[in-house]
């Protein structure tokens, strides 16, 4: 085969591959597309990778071999093992992954360059470095609270962000007039600046805004990529890595968005600011006036409800007590209650967190209400059930504009005629606040694990069936 | 080179582009697994790690190179999988919306 009619084709499949990317995230954005999404994606990377094995022509193919092999065999045992519960822990380590194999291959091309050395392949290298650098300690610091770790958010003053960010364009400036000898040195400092800038951002989210970091993560991974692309001259990787960083870019804002943030808001810690002396009065007032009950008088409450809406968080997960709450509806509906769930899109640990468990439980889709409609639905509610959830329910997210949740939009239970709120103890939600909602007048808290609790509702429910009719 | 690379800014400057109108609206159930996918689809490193892997150069470039290619290969396989089973939870949902 002639080499301009390989060119062709190699270049033809960076240009499929490109627009099976498109089609691919396009497709993953919607719910009746979303899996084949993920089979094109597979799809794009693989024409990608075939075209350029093909580019490479005959080289030593021992390291891509054994590279291929043991990242493969590591990513199909983690990818399979990893919980589907533990939802963006495994996001934020496999994004980490790609963006540390981006800071290699910049060592790698500095470490052997061709005799002649490019100048946009040495500022593109170092640019891979930087990016790669934050996208790797980005992901670690969200690896790690997105867990147990309990990190307070840290916040950067805006003059020390402004500096990181002015870090890779004077080294990539620099990187075109020093010698080769001096590349190393440049990119090592890079690579140790990078990791910083992406510490100190995403320890400047709160735990709520953790998702929007993982997307930025993927930004800076994909930035890395592109840069790769550059030094390489491969417009496959060029095209995908800036498709994918605006994307996730624009997929940070819209989570930010959501919770009435603004990521330039976030990155320069403008509301963070605010947050932390609003965190410290918090701290210093636990909660005083609060009415709690057991399940026999919440059952006789429940009783006489027309209307109940529950709302699912976190707790519920912990407590997989999402088959007990089905059971419990199962119970008021047979008594002729109406029975709802309320589900804050940022419930859980991770968005969508609530739809999946509840789903899991079979229960029916159409017993879900959204945000907006739980609102507007609250003041004719008889009884809410707050299932361990803390920050979306807060008031003082809409009351205290010193809060760290102030802004986020919640759940207005506090209209409802009556809260029951079902917690195993008055922690603080993860955002570290005191909820007023739990001292509220017609707010009554029932102390115990979720699960024992609605079964024990659901057993008081029939047993007192008899004397209700009678 | 100079030609190459007005090829690649043009390249980036219309991805870019692309980029920015891919995610308007995401189902709010869809969030984690596109956060995944994008994840993922990062690993396209790969090509570039690929790149470092040919051999030819000095001993550590070569070996950088391999771990390169494993740890893109991690984020691809990985994410790719991950990204699937999060799917196969919110398909049941939709089957009955």
């Amino acid at each position: 085969m002639s080499d301009s009619l390989l060119r062709v084709l190699v270049d033809g499949a960076y240009l499929a591959s490109a627009l099976v990317f498109v089609g691919a995230v396009k497709r993953l954005t919607k719910l009746r597309t979303a899996r084949s999404g993920n089979v094109w994606a597979a799809v794009a990377i693989a024409i990608a990778v075939v075209a350029t094995l093909v580019d490479l022509g005959s080289v030593d193919y021992r390291f891509i071999a054994a590279g291929l092999l043991l990242g493969s065999a590591a990513g199909a045992l983690l990818g399979r093992r990893a919980r589907v519960e533990s939802g963006l822990r495994p996001v934020a380590l496999f994004s980490g992954s790609g963006a540390a194999a981006a800071v290699l291959i910049a060592f790698a091309g500095v470490l052997s360059p061709p005799e002649r050395l490019e100048s946009v392949v040495s500022a593109a290298t170092l640019l891979a470095a930087w990016f790669g650098a934050v996208a790797v300690s980005g992901s670690a610091i969200a690896f790690a609270r997105l867990g147990a770790a309990a990190i307070e958010p840290v916040v950067p003053t805006r003059a020390l962000i402004g500096l990181l960010l002015l870090v890779p364009v004077a080294g990539a400036l620099a990187s075109t007039t020093v010698g080769s000898a001096a590349l190393l040195p440049l990119l090592s400092g890079l690579a140790v600046a990078g990791a910083l800038a992406g510490a100190l951002l995403v320890l400047g989210f709160g735990k709520a805004e953790l998702p929007a970091a993982v997307a930025l993560n993927n930004a800076a991974s994909a930035a890395a990529a592109c840069a790769v692309g550059f030094a390489i001259s491969n417009v496959a990787l060029v095209s995908a890595g800036a498709m994918i960083c605006a994307a996730s870019l624009m997929h940070a804002k819209g989570l930010l968005a959501a919770l009435n943030r603004s990521l330039p808001g976030v990155v320069f810690g403008e509301l963070a600011s605010k947050a932390q002396s609003g965190e410290l009065d918090a701290e210093k007032s636990a909660y005083k006036n609060v009415r709690t009950c057991g399940v026999e008088e919440a059952a006789m409450v429940l009783e006489d409800a027309r209307s109940i809406v529950l709302v699912p968080g976190y707790g519920l997960a912990v407590a997989q007590a999402q088959n007990a709450a089905r059971e419990l509806c199962a119970q008021l509906e047979k008594r002729g209650s109406r029975v709802r769930y309320a589900i804050h899109p940022f419930a859980g640990r991770m968005p969508g967190h609530m739809n999946v468990l509840l789903s899991e439980a079979d229960v029916p889709y159409d017993k879900l209400i959204e945000l907006e409609t739980a609102n507007s639905e609250f003041a004719e509610t008889d009884v809410v059930i707050v299932i361990g959830a803390n920050d979306v329910v807060n008031p003082a997210a809409e009351r205290e504009p010193g809060s760290p949740i102030y802004g986020i939009p919640i759940l207005q239970t506090y209209k409802a005629r009556s809260v029951f709120v079902l917690k195993r103890s008055l922690r603080f939600g993860c955002e570290g606040v005191k909820n007023p909602l739990f001292e509220a007048e017609n707010t009554t808290l029932i102390h115990g694990d979720a699960k024992k609790l609605l079964q024990a509702l659901t057993s008081e429910l029939k047993g007192g069936g008899m004397s209700h009719a009678a | 080179m100079t030609g190459a690379l007005l090829i690649g800014i043009y390249i980036l400057v219309l991805s870019i582009f692309v980029g920015l109108e891919l995610i308007n609206k995401v189902a709010p159930t869809l969030h984690t697994a596109v956060l995944s996918g994008a994840g993922a689809i990062t690993g396209v490193t790969l090509l570039g790690a690929l790149y470092a892997a040919r051999g030819g150069a000095s001993g550590l470039s070569n070996l950088l190179g391999a771990a390169a290619v494993a740890l893109a290969a991690l984020t691809v396989v990985g994410g790719l999988l991950f990204t699937d089973r999060l799917l196969a939870g919110s398909k049941r949902q939709e089957g009955r919306g």
